[in-house]
């Protein structure tokens, strides 16, 4: 493992070294070229009781809105 | 071993099923000979299920006695280990998840199977779709039938390997970074990655799902042409399918390129072998001879950094994909037990998207593919298709040690292609002493038509 995360550090550092001369631009997370052309736009229809229905399913929830949970008994922070 | 009589190609073979002069059944038991003899050399499948491919064959000869005619009409198919086929151990040949049997046929087996296609079985692949050389599997490394102390390529290495080795009709393999043109290049076949979304990914499981897309193989430009055609068009599941259908593209391919224009990148000669090189520009010049072509010379710098970005963005986006691999759900947590080049995928991506850090890389490579995708879209301004060596050296031999930065470095010629989500073939246009040479087409997105006519030209001048 030791020698992996070396590993990534040195190639992480070249990749960025190569990039630094290009300039700043927008970021593409998806390639979109085609999808808002072909298909019809749409509006999000929101739901105002989306948050409502969504708490209704929490076993537990707090004053504040939080979820209150408990720790798995199988995971470690739980020993 | 069976003997089957020779055809001319896929639309022979078709033609053969259709009229009954060969049955499914027939086709499908000339493959399993083959397989019993040569897979445990060629290791090009990691599960075979005969006893189902058979129940299948039958069904479809029944329903071509009686008129029902697919466009696969019992054409045998064999399909990468990241693809959901109910009942196959879909391991993306990894210990991770050598106990998953696949509940559910993938989008694309629906459609295969709609049109009469039989799957034949699940092929060999570097790990999770991470590697480039076919040598990085649980089940041990893929060997190359055309040249066998070379490495065949990767990811898809099984699929292509199962196809030069004529173990099967048609494949399927998924392209990242170049992912199917790499090792179709090294097996001497023919191999394409789609535009983005034109092909559903529902079944996948993904490396990078920004950049991933399923592909076909084929020992020819039909086959091609008519695997893409029964697997394209849009999923109402998926947001990231086109609304686009590829209907009859396969009996539209004539070879008609006269007035394009062909682009070469100015940056080829110097990333590439020569003699591969050479051998790419011959063909070039025979084109510009025999059609009525103009050549241009493109500079395209970033074709060189969009190996840095593609690295970057696929190690978070594989990170993230990879995490429900936890050892809960599928009996081997992934870092416990997968290869070396699986592990640096995640740590590097465990390290890019740690908040502190996202600006300075992941953002960083975000910007690097809008700057890649402006450049080809200015490109396709002065030029009809973009063409090139598909592969910059000669397969390395098996064995030979690669660091991660050399193997890296491989995709040089594939990845931007994925980076700009346009779409890019390959074909075989000769060999140097034996070790075959494939020429990379790439064209505007959805322009899969444009790369099949100029397979079929290219086959004309070689």
């Amino acid at each position: 493992m030791k020698q992996i995360e070396e590993e990534v550090e040195i190639l992480l550092r070249h990749f960025i070294e190569d990039l630094s001369a290009l300039p700043r631009s927008r970021e593409t997370y998806y390639d979109s070229t085609f999808t808002n052309m072909v298909r019809r736009e749409r509006t999000v229809r929101r739901r105002s009781t989306f948050k409502h229905l969504f708490l209704r399913n929490a076993p537990k929830v707090d004053d504040e809105g939080f979820i209150v949970t408990e720790v798995a008994s199988w995971t470690r922070s739980s020993r | 071993m069976m003997v089957m009589v020779e055809f001319k190609g896929i639309l022979d073979k078709i033609n053969a099923l259709r009229s009954g002069e060969l049955s499914a059944v027939e086709n499908l038991e000339f493959f399993i000979d083959r397989i019993e003899k040569l897979n445990s050399k060629l290791n090009a499948f990691i599960d075979l299920r005969f006893d189902e491919s058979r129940r299948q064959a039958e069904i479809v000869d029944k329903q071509l006695s009686r008129g029902v005619v697919g466009k696969l009409s019992g054409l045998c198919i064999a399909v990468k280990a990241n693809i959901n086929v109910k009942g196959f151990i879909v391991s993306c040949a990894s210990k991770t998840l050598s106990n998953y049997v696949a509940p559910y046929d993938a989008e694309v087996i629906r459609r295969i199977r709609r049109e009469q296609g039989i799957i034949i079985g699940i092929t060999n692949m570097d790990e999770f779709a991470c590697g480039t050389t076919g040598c990085r599997s649980f089940y041990g490394p893929t060997i190359n039938p055309r040249v066998e102390d070379r490495v065949p390529g990767g990811s898809s290495s099984g699929s292509a390997v199962a196809v030069a080795a004529n173990l099967c009709d048609l494949a399927l393999g998924s392209d990242t970074g170049g992912s199917i043109r790499a090792p179709a290049c090294w097996c001497g076949i023919f191999g394409l990655k789609p535009t983005y979304g034109l092909v559903p990914r529902h079944g996948l499981i993904d490396l990078a799902m920004s950049l991933d897309q399923i592909g076909p193989f084929s020992r020819d430009v039909y086959g091609l042409a008519l695997l893409l055609e029964v697997i394209a068009g849009y999923n109402s599941n998926e947001v990231t399918t086109l609304n686009v259908r590829m209907d009859g593209i396969s009996s539209r391919i004539n070879g008609d390129i006269d007035g394009l224009t062909i682009g070469v990148a100015k940056q080829y000669e110097r990333l590439c072998d020569s003699k591969i090189y050479s051998l790419v520009k011959s063909v070039i010049d025979r084109l510009e001879r025999r059609f009525n072509v103009n050549v241009v010379e493109l500079d395209m710098p970033s074709i060189e950094k969009a190996l840095s970005a593609y690295y970057i963005i696929v190690s978070a986006e594989f990170y993230s994909a990879t995490r429900r691999f936890d050892g809960r759900r599928y009996g081997f947590k992934i870092e416990d037990v997968c290869l070396d080049e699986v592990l640096r995928r995640i740590v590097r991506g465990s390290f890019v998207t740690q908040k502190e850090y996202r600006g300075h890389y992941y953002e960083r490579a975000l910007q690097v593919r809008t700057i890649v995708k402006s450049e080809f879209l200015n490109a396709f301004e002065k030029c009809d298709v973009i063409v090139g060596p598909t592969m910059p050296t000669f397969p390395p031999k098996i064995g030979e040690e690669l660091s991660p930065l050399e193997e890296y470095s491989l995709d040089v010629f594939t990845i931007p292609a994925n980076l700009a989500g346009i779409c890019a073939g390959t074909m075989p246009v000769g060999d140097v002493n034996g070790i075959p040479v494939g020429l990379q087409i790439q064209a505007p997105h959805l322009h899969e038509l444009l790369v099949f006519n100029f397979m079929k030209a290219v086959g004309e001048v070689i």
